[in-house]
């Protein structure tokens, strides 16, 4: 299965939000990372078939999706950002539903609801109300709803959002499991989401994709930038202010050891060390975003 | 599809404003018919004895069944006969104007009381007389007092609106089909049903706002983002919200109906049903009996019901709140009531639902293209079935073509 952008674009008035993006996705986990207002969400609207694009395409396996329409939407998957809900549901009600929307009979989508909830430890909670939930039960229900229907194309939009650590190690662990031969895109500007179980990077800035390959591949542009400097404690804060610091970490000799992303040593002594995906991610989105 | 039909009728119970205003709807509707019986009063037949509320409605009903049967030209007489020895007994004891029922009785004994006080403030004398007195010289049938009155509301001097050529003939071949000598009696449970049909106009307001938020608490909610992009979501959930839609308003208009129904005729008796409706108005032109006219203006009212769901489907698929989408039906069911009194609308405001349901049948309203003329419950009923039938197609498509920004 292939998912194709084709010079994907959506303009709001003036504003280009989506800047005829191209690509082409295959099976596994794409990690859409970029900062917030990058275009992630429209990205994924228009990919879900809730937001009209202004020109291009999208096409599986070579046919139009718009022109697919219910077929399209049903091998689809959705976790909305925003996740909206109905406060007077319970869980399993709300998993009925969103079964019952995808095409299940109410005995197969009961089943399946309660497979879910189970999996993303709801069960215990399925018959309270969607509105006594937390913001982290209510993320893990929207999971549980996008997969539903063990989707072809499973879109995440922001999924970590409101989760404990805990809960977002199990979800990647999900994640990682359920993407083997589906096309999964995970839109976060929260890089550890993505750094582990993503087989491939798309870096968005400005409605554009500005980098795209594998983990790996894509911190690569990031070597020989990223240094590790030994300060005075003091200095760090200094530092912080005047330099892209990724991180500060002080040493029992009093020292600070300061992270800096930089193109060149940003002072006497710095060491180039390894780059990660995240010192990536503050290279690219440095000063606001712009190179 | 019946699974998700159930899912969005839940949806619009779990709406707490819609449900509010319904509950409060229904209670206003009770609370009307019961305080209209509540506060009838009436004078003993026997005793002239002040009576109010249940006691009064029997005494009601004994005095309008007193006058039952056939109203043919004989009997016409004898009651004009009785009306004007009322007259002349009133004229010639003028002291018993300022007097109550039993000091009439206690004074003259009981039958004067009966031929002078009885009469007197006897509705049916009223009517007989209204009608019969149309005519120049006055008419001795009912028929040609009541042909005659029609001529006068239908003229220019006495109509709130001014009527054609057209829509005067129309009328009369209207009238023309009432078969007499008509038959009297008592029925109040049916007149008093018309009396207070529009009442329901804020049943079609409560279940406007119940339906507020079909389409638009989706987008409110912001689970139209969740349940769009599914295989169902953009052809058969938009088909179920409509059909939930519309379960659910016929649901509620006819409980609030059959309870307005169900609260006269607990009080006042089934009695009357087939009885012709010209027994609340000797001149109405409609030949319809009081039952047939109490379920006719059911029917127009649950057309208008519809057609107001529809409205309220396609403001909510378009809006992006609930609460304009409740404002708005709301507002054209209220303004409607007002604009009867500004004669150059009061006919287009005549269409809006309360309004309907206020003058139907009971008013000689008419709509003229040419030479085609229809009455106002056929315009209303022809108006908001085609507002159902145009609003809720075009509400579902701006669903489907929402657009999650």
């Amino acid at each position: 299965m292939e998912l194709t952008l084709d010079r994907l674009t959506k303009q709001f008035g003036a504003r280009i939000a989506v800047d005829r993006v191209s690509a082409k996705l295959g099976p596994g986990v794409t990690g859409l990372l970029g900062a917030n207002g990058a275009g992630k969400t429209t990205l994924m609207r228009m990919v879900c078939d809730v937001l009209r694009p202004t020109g291009g395409q999208i096409l599986l396996d070579g046919r139009d999706a718009a022109e697919m329409g219910d077929e399209y939407r049903a091998l689809l998957g959705y976790l909305p950002q925003d996740f909206g809900y109905y406060p007077d549901f319970t869980a399993l009600d709300f998993m009925r539903y969103m079964a019952t929307l995808k095409g299940f009979t109410s005995r197969d989508g009961r089943a399946r609801s309660m497979e879910l909830l189970e999996e993303v430890g709801l069960a215990d909670d399925a018959r309270r109300k969607v509105k006594t939930f937390s913001g982290g039960m209510r993320q893990r229900l929207g999971i549980a709803q996008a997969m539903i229907n063990d989707p072809s194309i499973l879109v995440l939009d922001e999924p970590t959002a409101g989760l404990d650590p805990k809960e977002r190690v199990r979800f990647r662990n999900l994640i990682a499991g359920f993407a083997q031969d589906k096309v999964v895109i995970l839109s976060t500007h929260i890089v550890s989401d993505v750094e582990f179980i993503a087989n491939r990077i798309l870096v968005m800035r400005q409605g554009s994709f500005v980098l795209d390959g594998t983990p790996e591949q894509v911190v690569k542009q990031a070597a020989g930038k990223v240094w590790e400097c030994h300060v005075p404690a003091h200095r760090a804060e200094e530092m912080s202010s005047t330099m892209q610091v990724a991180n500060v970490r002080y040493a029992p000799d009093g020292h600070a050891v300061v992270r800096v992303v930089a193109d060149r040593p940003p002072m006497e002594g710095a060491v180039a060390v390894e780059p990660t995906l995240e010192d990536l991610y503050l290279l690219v989105f440095r000063d606001g975003g712009v190179r | 599809m019946g699974t998700l039909i159930k899912f969005e009728l839940r949806k619009i119970l779990g709406n707490r404003a819609g449900m509010v205003a319904c509950a409060l709807s229904l209670a206003m509707m009770v609370g009307m018919a019961v305080l209209n019986v509540t506060t009838s009063a009436a004078s003993d037949y026997t005793t002239g004895e002040h009576l109010s509320g249940f006691a009064a409605q029997q005494a009601f009903r004994e005095w309008k069944s007193s006058h039952a049967g056939m109203l043919d030209d004989a009997r016409v007489a004898d009651d004009v006969a009785d009306y004007y020895r009322a007259v002349e007994l009133y004229a010639t004891n003028d002291d018993i104007l300022s007097m109550t029922a039993p000091q009439i009785i206690d004074a003259y004994g009981n039958d004067f009381y009966h031929e002078s006080f009885c009469v007197y403030i006897d509705g049916y004398y009223d009517r007989l007389m209204n009608a019969l007195e149309a005519a120049i010289p006055q008419a001795t049938s009912l028929e040609e007092g009541a042909a005659a009155r029609l001529e006068i509301d239908l003229s220019d001097d006495a109509a709130q609106f001014p009527y054609s050529p057209t829509e005067r003939n129309w009328w009369r071949s209207k009238a023309a089909q009432v078969s007499w000598p008509i038959e009297y009696g008592y029925a109040d449970a049916w007149d008093y049903t018309l009396d207070y049909a529009s009442l329901l106009g804020l049943a079609i307001i409560a279940a406007c706002i119940a339906l507020s938020g079909v389409f638009a608490g989706e987008y409110q909610e912001r689970t139209a983002a969740v349940v769009l992009p599914t295989r169902r979501g953009k052809q058969a959930l938009p088909v179920a919200k409509v059909v939930a839609a519309l379960i659910f308003a016929t649901a509620y208009w006819w409980t609030c109906a059959a309870v307005l129904l169900g609260v006269n005729v607990a009080v006042c008796g089934a009695d009357g049903w087939g009885l012709p409706y010209q027994i609340t108005n000797f001149a109405n032109p409609y030949a319809l009996t009081m039952g047939g006219a109490v379920l006719s203006v059911f029917a127009l009212g649950y057309v208008a019901a519809l057609g107001m769901a529809g409205l309220t489907l396609a403001l909510s698929a378009r809006l992006r709140s609930t609460m304009p989408v409740a404002a708005i039906p709301m507002a054209v069911v209220f303004m409607g009531l007002f604009g009867l009194f500004i004669t150059p609308i009061a006919k287009a405001a005549a269409l809006t639902p309360m309004a309907a349901l206020n003058w139907s049948f009971s008013r000689l309203v008419s709509y003229a293209a040419g030479p085609v003329v229809a009455d106002l419950p056929t315009v209303a009923a022809l108006l908001y079935a085609a507002m159902l039938v145009v609003l809720s197609p075009l509400a579902m498509r701006a669903f489907r073509r929402h657009q999650v920004a």
